[in-house]
């Protein structure tokens, strides 16, 4: 038997021989939102489980971490039943929360989890697993506060939020995005009364990275202090801080299969689902010139960040590879950075932590791998709970060239870039033809398409509405785009020498971090092809970041005291640059930045680049 | 392995204070949670006295922090206020507190101790020639944690509806203690130091629930997120070098703070009736 545990962020194993105090078929390491329905499932199903959880209460980020609303998902599932419950204790009660009052919450799933036969193991974590030689759980390390336990399981659900026990265990994973290695922005969470309702405050606190302890200690400390007024302004009196980070994707586990925004964007959907989540890919990173390009396709090109799209999720998603009997459940699920974006909401988290409680009840009762649990022995009763109630998208649509041409031509273009780049074939000369049209929204839109399909026709127009500072933002669901924006990215993805020049001219006059990053990135891509610019480029460049101050190269992360709180981003841009330019065998003098105190993310390219 | 000179388990306010006197490189603070000061923010422990005098400039300081956003109101005090203004005041001092770290173990060495410790990194190995501790239930040492509790209370916010002479009720089951405004009482249900959270909370919101019809209008707004604990005493040499102090003793997070201050000014820890 081995013990595996987190050294410096990775995972060690050495052998082991302990006597565990307690034997369960399944330990839950973490009650949160998904991990609490885990138990109780596995419970209702027979099985005798250990919740271990870290804080003094059940529903993680739901109840402790202030998020009392459900975004998007539909109804249906086991937790619906907890939230008719809190809903009891709360009417008359307690105040109202928004969906639900995270109080009553906690101790509706209390009394649920405790009347399953559920063991309640609060204000305790799983810091160790222990595995045999085939990869199969044998048990888990805990402090608890009476101590250090070791106890004994025959499936563990790894509901932590951060994959927590999977990375203990050696489980691959991945976290934050290609470029930078960062996850999306973080919240601090206040909750107040407002009256005679619950109200909180959840705003966007900066960067942290989930899986490193020094980094969490920083955030933590530094996005509570944000809850501070203006000198002379009056407190609204707090009821508490979230006493759970707002972590919005941290570790994203390995497993049999792996959804990705590319699959749902192929139009691919896996077949036998557990349950189905929905909501927009609700990126909270501002800083999308550094995301992926399907990423920026869909948001910067089509602007549809606000657009909601239903997933089927099966069990694969959380069935940990390369180990038996380990799964990941919540957040923590098998998928890319941009699927995490969409892949967390609670609705979906609790009926994907009900199907991984149940089928690990069946796995630990019949004592086999949970991969060989067939899928009769479960759906029934997953979708008679409403697990698989499938939500309905509500994408517009457009059936033939005339519906895209009037979309395209509309103040809410979206639906119809995407569709007629992905339709590109059918509709690729109608869209070369409506280049020529004389209406911009068209012949402009029309471009975005082409250029997003990888078309080269749309070159003179995506030119035009850079040189022409286009100042189009179109009015789609939300968190709309400027046209522009989406241009410069286009250029920079289609590579072509003639772009070069238009994208210097406009570096040089834009203004902060939104146009500088994306001009700065497409050129950069098109300093990669064009090898004879590659000098004038750097120069460039090197001059716009060294002069932060001009272009106001500060992201706006957050407020304190009614001030905005900005994340310095020239550091970050100028390490960007050195590595591409290292690539290209080009000098790039970075040193001053050895002395200076960077963010995690710096720190880890500067090393890189180093 | 590195060497701290102090670690000091529990992010009280005593310890902040003690944190803040040290200055920065060799006290490191060790928190279990996510939260500092829950001894006396998220307790919801009555606190009184804000305008005794403080000895520290680090304690008047935040006073006048308090001050410049009104949350000094006599007996209405908002004490919650005070908590962000520690988290700004430590912002630049993150490299000494170690949050979300739980201690798996204790091993006294040559001339100080071993302490086993897990964060979002992992384990983590340090030593220190002295360990103070400064946590409700002891972190360091469990069972005498468990020994040293007297009484336990799990506190709420209770939102009194207009018109209603909250305090001329009694509840059964639940002591009645002024809230921060008009608005706001908190309720106390004293539950047995034994009790876990789930019969706590239980029993608070059972005794709630059965209030007098005459209070029915009135709301609960939150549950106290850490008890509210009594110790049998108020300091305990647990080793030589290993000290385990009661840092809840305090009318208010101001004065814990002061203390925590005054410790170091001092060189001497913490005076207190030893067990
Ligand atoms: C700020 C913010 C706002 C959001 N807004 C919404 C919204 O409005 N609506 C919506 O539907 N979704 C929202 N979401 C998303 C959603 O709330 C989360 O993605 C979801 O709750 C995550 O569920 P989870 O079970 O994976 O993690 P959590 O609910 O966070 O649970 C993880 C649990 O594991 C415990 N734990 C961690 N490590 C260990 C360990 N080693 N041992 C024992 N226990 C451990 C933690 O204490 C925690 O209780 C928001 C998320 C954030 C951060």
């Amino acid at each position: 038997m081995y013990l595996a545990e987190l050294r410096d962020r990775k995972s060690v194993k050495n052998k082991a021989e302990v006597a565990f105090d307690a034997e369960y078929d399944v330990v839950v390491a973490g009650l949160g939102t998904a991990g609490a329905l885990a138990a109780l499932s596995a419970a209702e199903n027979g099985a005798s489980v250990l919740g271990v959880e870290k804080l003094n209460l059940c529903g993680g980020s739901a109840t402790a971490g202030g998020v009392f609303g459900y975004y998007y998902g539909v109804a249906g599932g086991r937790f619906e039943k907890v939230d008719e419950r809190s809903a009891e204790i709360q009417k008359g009660n307690f105040i109202n929360g928004w969906t639900f009052n995270p109080e009553t919450k906690a101790i509706a799933l209390d009394e649920q989890l405790s009347g399953a036969g559920v063991e309640l193991c609060y204000c305790a974590t799983v810091i160790g697993v222990y595995l045999d030689d085939n990869n199969a759980p044998r048990g888990v390390r805990l402090v608890t506060p009476e101590g250090l336990r070791n106890v004994g399981c025959k499936v563990i659900l790894d509901a932590s939020g951060e994959g927590e026990v999977c990375a203990m265990a050696g489980a691959g994973y991945v976290e934050g995005r290609g470029l930078d290695g960062q996850s999306q922005p973080f919240s601090s969470v206040r909750v107040f009364a407002d009256g005679d309702k619950m109200n909180m405050a959840n705003f966007d606190a900066g960067y942290a990275i989930s899986s490193d302890g020094a980094d969490m200690s920083r955030a933590v400390i530094n996005s509570a202090s944000l809850h501070l007024v203006p000198e002379g302004e009056t407190m609204t009196e707090l009821l508490w801080i979230a006493t759970i980070p707002g972590i919005r994707e941290g570790r994203l586990i390995e497993c049999e299969k792996t959804l990705t925004f590319k699959n749902y964007l192929d139009g691919e959907r896996p077949e036998n689902p557990v349950a189905y989540c929905f909501s927009n890919f609700d990126s909270h990173s501002q800083d999308w010139a550094f995301e992926e390009d399907l990423a920026q396709d869909w948001m910067m090109a089509a602007s549809l960040w606000g657009t909601n799209v239903s997933f089927p999720v099966p069990l694969e998603c959380m069935i940990v590879k390369g180990f038996s009997n380990i799964m990941a459940v919540g957040r923590c699920l098998s998928v890319d950075h941009m699927m995490a974006c969409a892949l967390r909401m609670q609705r979906g988290m609790q009926k994907l932590g009900q199907a991984a409680g149940t089928v690990a009840a069946i796995a630990a009762s019949r004592g086999v791998d949970i991969r060989e649990v067939k899928r009769e022995e479960y759906i029934a009763q997953l979708e008679a709970a409403g697990c698989l109630t499938i939500p309905e998208e509500e994408r517009a649509v457009l059936e033939n060239a005339e519906d895209l041409k009037d979309a395209l031509a509309s103040a809410a273009p979206g639906e119809a870039i995407w569709h007629g780049s992905r339709n590109i074939d059918k509709y690729g000369n109608d869209l070369i033809a409506w280049l020529a049209d004389d209406n911009a929204n068209l012949s402009r839109n029309s471009a975005l398409a082409l250029g997003t399909a990888g078309r080269k026709e749309a070159l003179p127009v995506l030119l035009e509405i850079v040189k022409s500072r286009d100042a189009f933002i179109p009015a789609n669901l939300r968190r709309n785009q400027p046209r522009i924006l989406g241009a410069v990215y286009l250029l920079g993805k289609l590579g072509e020498a003639d772009s070069i020049s238009v994208l210097l001219d406009y570096i040089k006059s834009a203004s902060g971090v939104q146009e500088v990053s994306h001009a700065m990135m497409s050129l950069l891509r098109l300093g990669r092809k064009n090898e004879t610019r590659r000098e004038e480029i750097a120069q460039v460049l090197s001059a716009v970041v060294n002069a932060s101050a001009e272009y106001n190269l500060l992201l706006k992360s957050s407020s304190k005291s009614g001030e905005e709180v900005s994340e310095p981003m020239a550091d970050l841009m100028r390490l960007i640059i050195a590595r591409e330019l290292k690539a290209w065998g080009c000098e790039y003098d970075i040193s001053d930045l050895r002395a200076k105190r960077l963010s995690w993310r710096e720190r880890r390219m500067l090393e890189e680049v180093a | 392995m590195r060497h701290y000179r102090q670690v000091i388990f529990g992010g009280s306010c005593w310890a902040i204070g003690s944190l803040l006197a040290a200055g920065e490189g060799e006290v490191l603070l060790v928190e279990r949670s996510a939260s500092l000061g829950g001894e006396y923010f998220d307790s919801y422990r009555r606190s009184e006295g804000w305008d005794a005098p403080l000895d520290s400039a680090i304690a008047a300081n935040f006073r006048k922090e308090m001050g410049l956003r009104n949350m000094l109101r006599g007996d209405a005090t908002d004490f919650y206020g005070l908590l962000p203004a520690i988290y700004n005041r430590l912002g630049a001092n993150t490299d000494n507190i170690m949050m979300m770290s739980e201690l798996a173990g204790v091993t006294k060495i040559t001339g100080g101790y071993e302490l086993e410790l897990y964060n979002h990194s992992g384990r983590n190995v340090i030593c220190c020639d002295e360990i103070i501790d400064s946590t409700p239930t002891a972190v360091t040492r469990p069972d005498f944690g468990k020994d040293s509790i007297k009484g336990k209370r799990l506190n709420g916010s209770v939102l009194v509806s207009e018109g209603v002479d909250f305090f001329s009720h009694k509840i059964s089951g639940l002591d009645l203690r002024p809230g921060r405004s008009g608005q706001e009482a908190f309720i106390s249900a004293a539950v047995a130091p034994e009790s876990g959270w789930v019969e706590a909370r239980k029993q608070l919101a059972d005794a709630w629930l059965a209030r007098p019809a005459e209070l029915r209008d009135c709301l609960v707004r939150a549950i106290a997120k850490e008890f509210e604990y009594a110790h049998k005493c108020e300091h305990y040499e647990i080793d030589e070098n290993w000290t385990w102090i009661n840092a809840s003793i305090y009318s208010n997070p101001l004065l814990a703070i002061d203390a925590g201050v005054g410790a170091v000014k001092s060189g001497r820890g913490a005076e207190h009736v030893s067990c």
